[in-house]
């Protein structure tokens, strides 16, 4: 097989008609890319695939058990210990990199007093399932128009220092933030995660300086970099800038930024490195901007 | 057999062992511990797998190295209602123990770039697997691959355990490929029938 592989495109009966030699594992490699992209866009589950396969996993059973020598465990958990230290593994990796397909950031369980008062949760959308929609701007757009509609205008200040502040680095990041957002042609936003709760502020300055300063982010390892991007209108994401995040879990930090308009989108992605010209889903917090009101 | 629950010789205050569902969550997670517990429980299985089905000792080890470390990686990719985590994981060692032999294949039909080949690349994960009966042992499999007319039980065994394609099958055993098709869904519906049959299901 020189030539690469052509990916047939299967029709249901042809995949209810290929389950059988798909399971154990009879077709060519083209075939079998055919079978599994037929499986990813079908609404139909498909059952016979998973029958045909139940049977055939139980074959493994008929197998004669035998001892492996014993130094292929210390190989097997040195390979795993290297995986945590370099980054690849999903509980301390994000981006690309992971081998078999989008990698997952946890987002952080936010601390509960960083929730900016009774967020309408029920009404955010899950950022798992609008990842799954790959419509990654209209999934900023949904958790950021929620938000939106959580701060409500007016007093606004106030009540994200009062409701956000609580460890003191973060107390001083955000205050920077604010004081930025004090300025003539600020725009602020508060970052929430998938689940509704606010992890941040971010404010882009009418000079375009960046400030964010958002709490209970899982740390950052190896070469990792949190990554802010700013979204205005339908154009690709803009990265604002990089941080890093230790132990603390605060993001404090400051980007530079093209444009300030109310309206623009604050996101943030977890990315292999620094440097990012294009976000890696999912998005870890966003939020809508919004100019004081008065 | 025995598995007559707490009985008088039950050691008051002993440790649950932790089941295989919360060892992989425990290996999504992170936790060496988990993986070196669950690489315990199911080494030799593994072994035997990737053995059989690559005759050769040494792949054999890469190839349980190689599916542990997908587990491991992939372990978020489980999903429960599709099987049990035994499965799971031995199904990834089958995959990997094919792939193992496809790649052995003679030089003539590797690539040019066989170097790209043999790069790791993303770690094959079978995006189905499935039990058909918790109660199954390996005799009731036994008999139930036994009972298979030869032909039927040859294409089973070339296609799983000898990693053939439905064309090296049907070039193997002399047949047209339609005949190798045939041959597989008649021994997987006889398969099922005797399996449900074996693990105390209802006869369909």
């Amino acid at each position: 097989m020189t030539a690469p592989h052509l990916v047939p495109r299967f029709d249901c009966e042809a995949v209810r008609d290929l389950a059988p030699l798909y399971a154990v594992g009879a077709l060519e490699p083209g075939e079998a890319a055919g079978i599994r992209a037929h499986l990813d866009a079908c609404d139909d589950p498909h059952a016979e695939i998973l029958e045909a396969a139940a049977t055939t996993a139980a074959l493994l059973e008929t197998v004669e058990p035998a001892e492996p020598p014993a130094g292929l465990k210390a190989r097997l958990m040195a390979a795993a210990e290297a995986d945590l230290r370099e980054g690849r593994h999903p509980s301390v990796a994000a981006g690309p990199g992971t081998a078999d397909g989008p990698a997952r950031v946890a987002v952080p369980a936010p601390s509960p007093g960083a929730v900016p008062g009774p967020l309408p949760s029920a009404s955010v959308t899950p950022l798992e399932r609008e990842r799954a929609r790959r419509r990654p701007s209209l999934a900023w757009l949904a958790v950021a128009a929620a938000l939106i509609v959580a701060i409500g205008l007016g007093g606004w200040n106030m009540a994200l220092r009062g409701q956000l502040a609580d460890a003191q680095a973060y107390q001083a990041g955000v205050d920077a933030a604010l004081d930025l957002a004090a300025e003539p042609g600020s725009v602020s936003a508060v970052l929430v995660t998938a689940d509704g709760a606010a992890a941040g502020l971010g404010v882009v300055g009418g000079d375009g300086a960046v400030r964010l300063a958002l709490r209970g982010l899982t740390p950052t390892t190896g070469t990792q970099v949190y990554t802010a991007w700013g979204i205005a209108g339908d154009v690709a994401p803009v990265p604002l800038g990089d941080v890093t995040v230790g132990a603390d879990g605060l993001a404090v930090g400051t980007g530079l930024s093209p444009v300030a308009e109310p309206g623009m989108i604050l996101a943030l992605t977890l990315e292999p490195t620094a440097g990012a010209t294009a976000p890696t889903l999912p998005i870890v917090a966003s939020g809508v901007t919004s100019r004081p009101a008065g | 057999m025995n598995d007559t629950p707490a009985g008088p010789m039950a050691v008051p205050g002993r440790l649950v062992e932790p089941s295989d569902e919360a060892l992989l969550a425990g290996l999504a997670a992170g936790r060496l511990d988990d993986l070196d517990t669950l690489y315990d429980r199911y080494r030799t299985m593994a072994f035997g797998i990737a053995r059989r089905i690559t005759a050769d000792h040494v792949l054999a080890e890469d190839v349980v190295q190689d599916a542990f470390l997908g587990a491991w990686r992939g372990a978020d990719r489980y999903v429960p209602g599709r099987g049990s985590v035994r499965t799971w994981l031995l199904s990834i060692v089958h995959h990997r123990a094919v792939d193992a032999v496809r790649r052995r294949r003679p030089v003539s039909e590797l690539p040019a770039e066989e170097d790209a080949v043999r790069t790791p690349e993303a770690l094959t994960m079978p995006d189905v697997w499935g039990e058909v009966s918790g109660r199954l042992d390996r005799d009731a499999v036994s008999v139930a691959l036994a009972v298979l007319p030869g032909p039927q039980r040859e294409a089973i065994e070339l296609a799983y355990f000898a990693g053939l394609t439905q064309a090296e099958i049907a070039d193997r055993t002399g047949v047209p490929l339609g005949t190798v098709k045939g041959r597989v869904r008649l021994a997987l519906v006889s398969l099922r029938r005797e399996l449900k049959t074996a693990g105390g299901g209802p006869e369909p």
